[in-house]
């Protein structure tokens, strides 16, 4: 059985869905874009691409190994793609989670956020240094479960693919009470927000159930503010890729002790001035303005 | 062929231009405070300094800090600025956070300077 790459497919229907989007804002739906803030976002996207042709032989050959120690010998059927899919959805979930609260991570997964733009093209504002953040770490125990790697890599790319309409202000919410189990544009919109109680919220891919489950669940109960907490003033790809890891870089430098050097590092982002994300929602507390729940 | 993603690229671009999503709003004093205010936790201005063109403020707490509001695309930009980073020259205040790919900003003075 061959499984197809979502992710080929769906390129084409990226492209209408973003031209759509823009007609749509243009007649009136919710939205903004920036023509050279989409022309990062494709840029960062398209780069990402070319990091998988890059790394993705090696990544597809660790899966295949560690296949060989699988503990299971699962039969590829329906029932197991659709449990490989949920279970890769939970590792993305504490892949996502690590990625915004170790600094090391973060400094991939940051060029997702440094759009202050939330359209369908800031979902395809993807890093380049995934690979080099070993954040594939993370679905490496399906493997050792023993799905098979083509079912892996399938399921990831559905995850992607599902993510990328999530990135829109033209939906306000989803019917049928698909809010209480999806991931959808309202919970995704507050995970892009930078208002303190925004920050560090709603890590899903697909189910948002979760953040329910772990505690990181946030409604939507405000207008999201997109970016993140020190905006960039350049739209250069180049530095938007790797800008967090100069910070990390010219942190250790200066650091005095190994502590300071360990937590430039691994400690959450902003630790160093004092603007994590529990410092900004603690200090934003006693404000007024944050409507009591 | 690899590069045919560039083409998608290049026309979702054009598109983007041609919707006229390329605005460069100007600044006013009050969205200046509650941009500074909302950027920087803690932060109260109360006295707003915006330059001619409308998209850059300097704007002063009343704990003595100034934040800086930069215009970036149809977006802004908001630091907090150390007072080595301001400078007078000439009349103008210039601002240069000596972060990497950060334009340096410049207030011109508010009126001609007339020599003495
Ligand atoms: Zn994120
Ligand atoms: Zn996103």
């Amino acid at each position: 059985m061959t499984f197809p790459d979502p992710v080929q497919f769906a390129v084409p229907i990226f492209i209408v869905a973003i031209l759509a989007e823009m007609l749509a804002i243009r007649f009136g739906a919710r939205g903004d874009y920036e023509w050279r803030d989409t022309a990062t976002s494709l840029l960062m996207g398209f780069g990402n691409t070319m990091a998988a042709v890059v790394f993705g032989a090696g990544i597809l050959a660790l899966g295949a190994a560690l296949w060989e120690y699988r503990l299971f010998d699962i039969p590829v059927t329906a029932a197991t793609v659709v449990l490989c899919f949920l279970l890769d959805d939970l590792a993305y979930y504490w892949f996502h989670r690590s990625a915004h609260e170790v600094r090391w991570f973060w400094a991939s997964h940051v060029v997702h956020h440094s759009s202050q733009h939330y359209n369908l093209s800031t979902a395809l504002r993807q890093t380049w240094t995934g690979p080099i953040s070993f954040s594939f770490a993370f679905r490496l125990p399906l493997f050792l479960i023993g799905f098979d790697p083509r079912v892996v890599f399938f399921v990831g790319g559905l995850n992607l693919v599902y993510q990328f309409f999530v990135h829109t202000e033209v939906v306000r919410r989803l019917p049928f009470g698909l809010e209480y189990i999806l991931n959808t544009p309202s919970h995704h919109r507050v995970h892009h927000g930078t208002n303190p109680r925004y920050l560090d919220r709603n890590y899903g891919g697909v189910l948002i159930v979760w953040d329910r489950l772990f505690g990181s669940f946030e409604p939507e109960v405000e207008a999201p503010r997109y970016g993140i907490v020190r905006n960039l003033a350049t739209f250069n790809p180049l530095w938007v890729a790797v800008h967090e890891w100069v910070a990390i870089a010219r942190d250790v430098i200066a650091a005095r002790d190994w502590r300071g050097r360990w937590m430039a590092v691994a400690g959450p982002p902003g630790w160093r001035d004092g603007s994590t994300a529990a410092a900004i929602r603690a200090q934003a507390a006693p404000s007024a303005g944050v409507p009591a729940e | 062929m690899i590069f045919t993603p560039l083409i998608g690229i290049a026309l979702l671009v054009a598109a983007a231009w041609a919707f006229g999503f390329r605005a460069a709003p100007r600044l006013d004093a009050g969205e200046a405070l509650r941009l500074a205010g909302e950027a920087v936790a803690g932060f109260a201005g109360t006295r707003v300094d915006l330059a001619a063109d409308g998209r850059a403020a300097l704007v002063h707490g009343a704990d003595g800090r100034t934040v800086l509001v930069r215009g970036h695309g149809n977006r802004w930009v908001v630091r907090p600025v150390p007072p080595a980073a301001l400078r007078h020259d000439a009349g103008a205040v210039v601002v240069d956070l000596g972060e990497p790919l950060f334009p340096t900003t410049i207030f011109a003075p508010a009126a001609p300077r007339i020599a003495a």
